[in-house]
C-alpha cells in the first residue's frame, strides 16, 4: 500500500501533493533506522566517560599538539572538526603516509568494535593507539608521562586521576586515552531530515512525512530493496558494525596488501588493551564477550568494517581507502561492482546492480539526506 | 531500540510434551526427540540468548549451537556459549544476528550413543 496524504491546503494553493511513496513494510523498515538521537550511556569500561572535567582534557588534549612526541601533530590534525572530524585527504597523512582513509570520529560511543579493521573493541584503546603508533604520534608511554607531567593539564589530570608520580607511564597512557574517549563520546552528529521523515512515519504523520523529497524516497527505497544496502549499514547509526568486503582492492601496492580485518583481530589479540583486559575499569568486563568469542575465518582477509552513513556526505572521500571521491561515485562503485574482486568463497551479498541514472542520482540524494545540512 | 518482525518457521507448533514451552525443532532424524527453543528478546546486530529443552528419557550430554544465513552463504561471527542446565536444557549466550534475512539456526544434541542435528529458521527483517 502507498500512502498518499494531500493537506487541506492543496485545495487552495494548488501546492506540489505530499506523498509518501513507501509501502507498509518498507516504512516498518524505515523505523529501524531511528529513533535519533540515541540515549546517552556513559562506558564502564571507562571510569571517567561522561564525567565534565575529563571532557574537557580530552576535548584540550585533542586539540593540543603535546600529545606527538615531537610537538609535531595533534588529534586535531587528521580528525579535522571542519571535516566532520575526518580528512579530505585520501589516505591519512601522519609521518607517513598511511594506508587508510581517516575516519571521522562521530557517533562512536557504545560501538562493539573501531577501526577499519577493528583492532580495538573500545573507545579508550582505540583512542591509544595512535599516540604511540611511530607512524603517527609517536609516543612512548614513558615520554608521553613526561609530557603530561610537565604540561599545564597536570593538575586537571592528577584530579581526575590521582598523582601522576604515583602512576606507571602505561596507567598514564590508558588515562590520557581516557580522557580522549571521554570526550569523543560526546560527537554525536545533529538530526537530519531523514529523522523527521522517519519520526514523521512512526506518528502516523503522513502530511510531515510527505515533505521528504521523492527522490529521497526513491533512494531509500533502493536502499531498503534492491540495493541490499540495509544487509550492512542497518540501525540507528547505519552500521551493523561488523566486517565485509565491499569490493574494493585491498593492494597497498605492488607486493602488499591491508588485511583487514584479518590484521585487525591479530592486533586485537596482541592487546593489553582490550575490554578483557586489566585496563577494563568494570569488574563485571560486561562488554568483554565479543572479545573472547570472536570467530576468525579466512574470509576475514580485506574485509573492513562497514562505515556509519551518519553525516555521510561530509566525509569524503569513500571507502577503506579514500579512492572514490564522492557519494555518487560509491553509488556507482557498488552499481557495476567487480564480481572478479570478491572472495569466491566469501558472503554472497553484492551483485552489479546496473542502475540508471536517476537511480543513482536518488540513492545520493538520500543519502546526503542523512546529514544535517543535506 | 531496534525493531524487528520475528518469523519463526519451524515443522510444528508449540510444545505440549515435556512440560516444554517454545517452538518446536526440526530434525530430519525421525526417532529424534522432540527439541525446543526459546529466543530471548533480541534486536539486529545485539548479541542474544536463547533456551534448548531436550524431551525425553535419554540424557542430552551436551549441545553444540550455530547459525549460518544459506542465501548469504555465511554464519555468525561469534562463537555462542553453551551453559548446561538441569532437567535436559540448555542455555546459549552470545548469539548475534548482523544481518536480516532468514537465518537457520542450527544444533548438535549429544546423547550417549548418537548425536541428533536439530534445525529452524528465523526470517529477521
Amino acid at each position: 500500500m502507498k500512502w498518499v496524504w494531500a493537506p487541506l491546503a492543496f485545495a487552495f494553493s494548488g501546492a506540489a501533493l505530499a506523498e509518501v511513496l513507501l509501502s507498509e513494510d518498507e516504512i516498518q523498515q524505515t523505523l529501524m533506522f531511528g529513533p535519533w538521537p540515541p540515549a546517552l550511556e556513559s562506558d564502564p569500561s571507562n571510569r571517567v566517560s561522561g564525567n565534565p572535567q575529563a571532557i574537557a582534557l580530552g576535548e584540550a588534549l585533542f586539540n593540543d599538539p603535546l600529545l606527538s612526541v615531537d610537538g609535531a601533530l595533534a588529534c586535531v590534525s587528521c580528525h579535522d572538526p571542519e571535516q566532520a572530524f575526518a580528512s579530505s585527504n585520501p589516505r591519512a597523512i601522519g609521518r607517513v603516509l598511511l594506508d587508510r582513509n581517516t575516519p571521522s570520529l562521530r557517533n562512536l560511543a557504545g560501538l562493539r568494535w573501531y577501526g577499519w579493521g577493528g583492532k580495538s573493541d573500545n573507545l579508550w584503546a582505540a583512542s591509544l593507539h595512535p599516540i604511540v603508533d611511530e607512524k603517527e604520534m609517536a609516543h612512548s608511554s614513558v615520554s608521553l608521562k613526561s609530557a603530561i607531567a610537565y604540561s599545564a593539564y597536570a593538575t586537571d589530570f592528577e584530579t581526575l586521576f590521582g598523582g601522576i608520580s604515583d602512576q606507571d607511564p602505561e596507567q598514564v597512557l590508558v588515562n590520557t586515552a581516557k580522557t580522549l574517549s571521554a570526550y569523543l563520546e560526546t560527537l554525536i552528529t545533529n538530526r537530519t531530515p531523514f529523522d523527521d521523515f522517519r519520526d514523521a512515519l512512526e506518528q502516523r504523520d503522513m502530511e510531515t512525512a510527505g515533505r521528504y523529497s521523492v527522490s529521497a524516497q526513491r533512494g531509500l527505497q533502493l536502499f531498503l530493496g534492491r540495493g541490499n544496502c540495509a544487509f550492512c549499514h542497518s540501525g540507528p547509526k547505519f552500521s551493523n558494525n561488523e566486517f565485509h568486503d565491499a569490493g574494493v582492492p585491498y593492494f597497498l601496492n605492488g607486493s602488499e596488501v591491508d588485511e583487514g580485518r584479518y590484521g585487525g583481530l591479530n592486533l586485537l589479540f596482541s592487546s593489553a588493551f582490550t575490554l578483557d583486559g586489566n585496563w577494563n575499569d568494570d569488574p563485571e568486563k560486561q562488554g568483554a564477550w565479543p572479545v573472547r568469542n570472536v570467530r576468525r575465518t579466512h574470509a576475514d582477509f580485506g574485509t573492513f568494517r562497514t562505515p556509519s552513513l551518519r553525516g555521510v556526505a561530509e566525509t569524503a572521500p569513500y571507502m577503506h581507502n579514500g579512492t572514490l571521491a564522492d557519494l555518487g561515485a560509491v553509488v556507482r562503485h557498488y552499481s557495476q561492482i567487480d564480481m572478479e574482486r570478491l572472495h569466491a568463497d566469501g558472503e554472497a551479498i553484492l551483485t552489479e546492480l546496473n542502475l540508471t541514472d536517476r537511480e543513482i542520482a536518488d540513492l545520493v540524494t538520500f543519502l546526503s539526506t542523512l546529514s544535517g545540512r543535506p | 531500540m531496534i525493531r524487528y518482525i520475528l518469523c519463526l518457521m519451524l515443522s510444528a507448533g508449540m510444545a505440549v510434551a515435556c512440560e516444554s514451552t517454545g517452538l518446536r525443532l526440526a530434525s530430519e532424524n525421525k526417532d529424534a526427540p522432540d527439541a525446543y527453543v526459546v529466543l530471548d528478546d533480541f534486536s539486529l546486530a545485539q548479541p542474544f540468548s536463547l533456551h534448548i529443552a531436550v524431551c525425553g528419557e535419554n540424557i542430552a550430554r551436551e549441545l553444540r549451537a550455530d547459525a549460518v544465513m544459506p542465501a548469504h552463504k555465511h554464519g555468525m561471527n561469534y562463537i555462542p556459549e553453551v551453559t548446561p542446565l538441569d532437567g535436559n536444557r540448555f542455555k546459549v549466550d552470545g548469539m548475534l544476528f548482523h544481518m536480516p534475512g532468514v537465518w537457520e539456526l542450527r544444533f548438535d544434541v549429544i546423547f550417549n550413543a548418537e548425536t541428533v542435528f536439530y534445525t529452524s529458521s528465523i526470517d529477521m527483517k
